[in-house]
């Protein structure tokens, strides 16, 4: 009787700890990812938000350099894509209609890509906004602006006076696409 | 050793949400489950550790699971490729490709940078079939890949086989991004080269360019989409390449 009082006893506290284990671990855990994303965003807010946006020149589609600085005094959306990039080409249809509804917003398409392969792309989806050539572009524009994982869609939005508001790697929903442009 | 193994990690399947897991927790040969009269301190301690630990194992395993935007690979790290060779005139490939992402059948490309060393065409299995809106249908790996290409050597052997592997691929949970063609740079020691004595762990090319060559090659990835290499040492795979 002493026997199996005691080891019920002992298989509870056993899987209460075990459960105490998890739910630490567990706890922990979250508190370490919200720590990463939380270091990350204040390591891009040193870096990113804020602070002035790089010089950017760059060729358009007919060779000819253009600079970001010329649409200094609008909120700007720099988005870089590829044609080899699936999930850019399901982006860009959003951010041309996204440029038609804010008209006073200028979206920059800036394409790591061949410019042959932008060229014939475009003529077949063409989009309501500018876009650079950035493949040859040294230092690389992408991680000039913060794409330290180096891969695309990567947006910037940069304000009126220059400044990088936000970046985000991966493609922007509606509602963030809404929350960038918005008045 | 086994025992502990599985002690460790069958929880990994489990949570507590699913009801106390100490029969699976400690073997019944345990001395916690012997008849004896009398419970030492010590084996209620080592029933707690276990439980502790069995608990707190799996989210070492969660940790290496990539969550959100805070754990997107680089390109190296989400296709983490190995080689060696095989047996004289074989060289194999292998990548493990992390959980969530995929590499393009059609965009991988070895190039061998020794002039007297004839390459054939890469041997791949067969990918799994998709059919994405924008590139039509395509084959793309998961999990893990491997490779072969036979080579002959025309000239003088050479003591190193210096090959650059080219490939491409994408994160596919949210948020899905693709990734540029992605070239890393092996060399493998030739001279008495024979099956495992010929492994190596390779290095992973730069990612970014840093100097002039690293530019050059930058540029080479790029082109690769529409402008495959075409020089005599370069294994492609036909018909590669986006619409």
């Amino acid at each position: 009787m002493i026997d199996k009082r005691a080891t019920l006893v002992i298989l509870a506290l056993a899987t209460a700890a075990a459960c105490g284990g998890w739910w630490l671990q567990r706890r922990l855990h979250a508190q370490g990812s919200a720590g990463e994303t939380a270091t990350q965003t204040s390591s891009a807010a040193t870096t990113q938000a804020g602070s002035e946006a790089p010089e950017l020149v760059l060729p358009d589609l007919d060779g000819k350099p253009q600079r970001l600085a010329q649409w200094r005094g609008k909120r700007v959306l720099l988005n870089f894509w590829a044609t080899w990039c699936s999930p850019c080409r399901k982006e860009m249809p959003a951010l041309s209609a996204a440029q038609a509804r804010h008209p006073r917003v200028r979206i920059v398409g800036v394409a790591i890509d061949q410019p042959q392969a932008v060229r014939e792309y475009l003529q077949h989806t063409p989009v309501g906004y500018p876009v650079l050539i950035g493949i040859d572009a040294d230092p690389e524009p992408t991680l000039a602006f913060g794409d330290t994982v180096g891969a695309l869609p990567y947006s910037v939005l940069i304000g009126p006076d220059g400044r990088i508001l936000q970046t985000k790697l991966g493609p922007l929903d509606a509602g963030e696409l809404e929350s960038w442009l918005g008045p | 050793m086994a025992s502990r193994a599985s002690v460790i990690w069958r929880p990994q399947r489990r949570s507590c949400d699913n009801g106390p897991l100490i029969h699976d927790l400690i073997p019944l040969s345990n001395p916690l489950f012997s008849r004896r009269r009398v419970f030492p301190l010590r084996h209620v301690l080592r029933g707690l550790a276990l439980a502790t630990l069995a608990a707190v194992a799996p989210g070492h395993a969660q940790n290496r699971t990539p969550v959100g935007n805070a754990a997107l690979l680089e390109a190296g790290d989400a296709f983490r490729l190995s080689a060696q060779i095989a047996k004289p005139g074989e060289l194999r490939l292998h990548w493990i490709i992390t959980p969530h992402y995929y590499l393009y059948r059609n965009r991988i490309q070895v190039d061998f940078r020794n002039p007297d060393v004839k390459p054939e065409a890469i041997r791949l299995p067969p990918g799994q079939k998709e059919h994405d809106p924008y590139f039509g249908d395509v084959e793309i790996y998961h999990g893990a890949l491997d490779a072969s290409v036979p080579y002959a050597v025309t000239g003088t052997p050479p003591t190193v086989l210096r090959v650059m592997v080219t490939s491409q691929g994408c994160h596919e949970a949210d948020p899905k991004i693709c990734y540029p063609p992605f070239t890393q740079s092996l060399e493998l020691p030739l001279a008495g080269a024979t099956g495992a004595d010929a492994a190596i762990a390779l290095p992973e090319a730069p990612a970014r360019k840093t100097s002039g060559l690293d530019a050059a090659l930058q540029r080479m990835q790029h082109a690769l989409p529409h402008e495959p290499a075409r020089s005599g040492s370069t294994a492609t795979l036909p018909g590669k390449g986006f619409p």
